[in-house]
């Protein structure tokens, strides 16, 4: 069955974009059809990270010129099916809610072609985020050891997660995944105390030099650096994510 | 969320610290070791409620999102389900049922069934939409308020229907004329053959009949119609002039996107029947009561036959 996969982290600039197009790929390798659904839809730049120059965006379709089905494309390099957004378009971002829920039905309607959609979604906890999240099923929040990203991520579980949903934690750019699982911790016991909501840990991403490297090349991290400890982490992310649920 | 990191050379003393800055609330989310001294990641959040009741509460995406996923699940046609919920996110109100009711009232009009009594009328339709029963009921209701009633059919009604009506009609001491309207009091209730909801020679004829009898069209429809062909059958009518609507067999349907059809045909919903017992009359439909049915049907639109 697919899965609906939100990936937020409250704080913008913690990596969320860098995760859906790595995670996706990595997805993609294992022999999973995935989609990658650019869903910041003000400030877009899943497509400035892959260096690609997109056929057609999202713009069309909330323009009401295109179905979303016709905004997407194939990236050959990663084997992921793209719908990227279109940057600096503030009135894609102050869209009425019932369009965000006619776009987020058309998504679903489109969901099970794949085996896991990934939405990248905006930073912040605005309607389109909070939607977002509800009309998938299950949330990835990505955050960083400092306080900001980790108070921000808090902040995004706190309004915008239900318990109808499992909500992971991946912890990126730490050290080792020693202090990866002290990150996760640190924001589950806060979420545990305050909003008596309990989050699962899927993993760490360390901090490595290539990632920035691959990021201002305009290339994917698994194609750029294969073999560097961020990509380790991520195809770790990839087999946990897509291993089958514990029966019981 | 307030959250701060406190360092000192003992754990004690970092303690202090946190409970000194955020007070004894504060919850200690993480304890490490920095060189030789002790560091305390701790927080509080005085605003600490659940997500759920966040959401419970919070605004326009809520309702929409519930709307949408309430008109879908009835089969609601794609227009009109987007103006509903974009009336309904936009009316302000934090309940869905309320939304719902106020987009309602926007998209069309609602009667109460005393506008069908009193007045002469004529019931228009597709064959089999319960035209005959509603006469019926109508004619029940007048005879048990003590008012006088007429009842007559207009063309030739199919095999058995005549006698059906009759049958019908012979316990509340009432008859049905068919030729020249009957000598008598009370306003004249008209049955009317089915007819073909696209054929608009077939319906301007029926409808210039009964119109030249004095009476009001009402168009009768089953509930069960489909979304689409409720719409296109309801725009048909209301080309011809054709103000109100009644719908039959709610008791009977589970997917009621028809009922918004006719909505937005321009239709006046005057009433609804749901019990097969002739003796209940016609039910009010108002837009609170068409959005409260909407919403807690919608989970029995994913029931599957026995």
């Amino acid at each position: 069955m697919t899965r609906i996969l939100a990936i937020a982290s409250g704080k913008g600039g913690v990596g969320k974009t860098f995760l859906a197009a790595t995670l996706g790929h990595a997805i993609a390798r294992r022999g999973r059809r995935c989609l990658v659904f650019d869903a910041d839809l003000g400030l877009a730049n899943l497509d400035v990270q892959l260096g690609i120059d997109a056929p057609v965006d999202l713009g069309r379709v909330l323009e009401g010129r295109i179905p979303l089905e016709r905004a997407v494309f194939r990236h050959e390099e990663t084997g992921l099916d793209l719908v990227v957004g279109r940057s600096g378009s503030g009135t894609l971002a102050g869209l009425p809610p019932a369009r965000l829920v006619a776009l987020a039905r058309e998504l679903h309607a489109l969901a099970p072609r794949y085996d896991v959609v990934l939405l990248d979604l905006a930073a912040g906890v605005e309607p389109p985020c909070r939607l977002f999240a509800r009309a998938s099923h299950g949330v990835i929040v990505i955050t960083t050891e400092e306080p900001t990203a980790l108070t921000d991520a808090y902040a995004f579980v706190k309004v915008a997660c239900d318990r109808s949903r499992p909500v992971m934690v991946v912890a990126n750019a730490v050290e080792d995944r020693v202090r990866g699982r002290e990150v996760y911790e640190t924001l589950a016991r806060a979420c545990e105390r305050f909003l008596a909501f309990r989050l699962s840990y899927l993993g760490a991403v360390r901090r490595d030099p290539r990632v920035g490297e691959a990021i201002r090349a305009q290339k994917p991290l698994l194609v750029r650096h294969p073999t560097s400890p961020a990509a380790a982490d991520v195809e770790d992310l990839a087999a946990r994510l897509l291993a089958p649920a514990p029966r019981g | 969320m307030r959250l701060r990191v406190f360092e000192a050379a003992t754990a004690q003393e970092a303690l202090e610290a946190v409970r000194r800055v955020l007070g004894p609330d504060a919850a200690i989310l993480a304890t490490t070791r920095v060189g030789d001294r002790v560091r305390v990641t701790a927080a509080v959040d005085l605003d600490a409620t659940p997500a759920e009741d966040i959401l419970a509460g919070a605004g326009s995406e809520r309702v929409a999102s519930e709307v949408d996923a309430c008109l879908a699940a009835h089969r609601v046609l794609p227009d009109q389900l987007g103006r509903l919920v974009e009336e309904a996110a936009g009316s302000g109100l934090a309940e869905s049922e309320a939304a719902l009711a106020h987009a309602l009232a926007a998209l069309g009009g609602f009667a109460r069934p005393d506008v069908l009594h009193g007045g002469s009328l004529a019931v228009v339709g597709p064959p089999g939409a319960g035209k005959t029963t509603l006469i019926v009921r109508l004619a029940a209701a007048a005879r048990l308020a003590g008012r006088e009633v007429r009842v007559a059919v207009d063309g030739d009604l199919q095999a058995g229907a005549r006698e059906r009506l009759a049958a019908l009609l012979r316990p509340l001491g009432l008859q049905a004329s068919d030729g020249k309207d009957r000598d008598g009091d009370g306003p004249l209730l008209v049955d009317t053959v089915g007819t073909n909801p696209f054929d608009a020679r077939e319906l301007a004829a029926v409808l210039e009949r009964v119109r030249g009898r004095g009476c009001t069209p009402i168009l009768v429809l089953p509930a069960c119609t489909d979304a689409a062909e409720a719409f296109d059958a309801g725009c048909n009518f209301a080309a011809l002039g054709v103000r109100r609507a009644v719908v039959t067999g709610l008791d009977r349907t589970r997917r009621l996107g028809s009922l918004v059809s006719l909505l937005a045909a321009g239709l006046v919903l005057c009433g609804a029947t749901a019990s097969p017992f002739l003796d209940r009359g016609v039910l009010p439909l108002t837009p609170a009561g068409l959005a409260r049915m909407l919403l807690r049907r919608k989970d029995r639109t994913r029931e599957r036959p026995a």
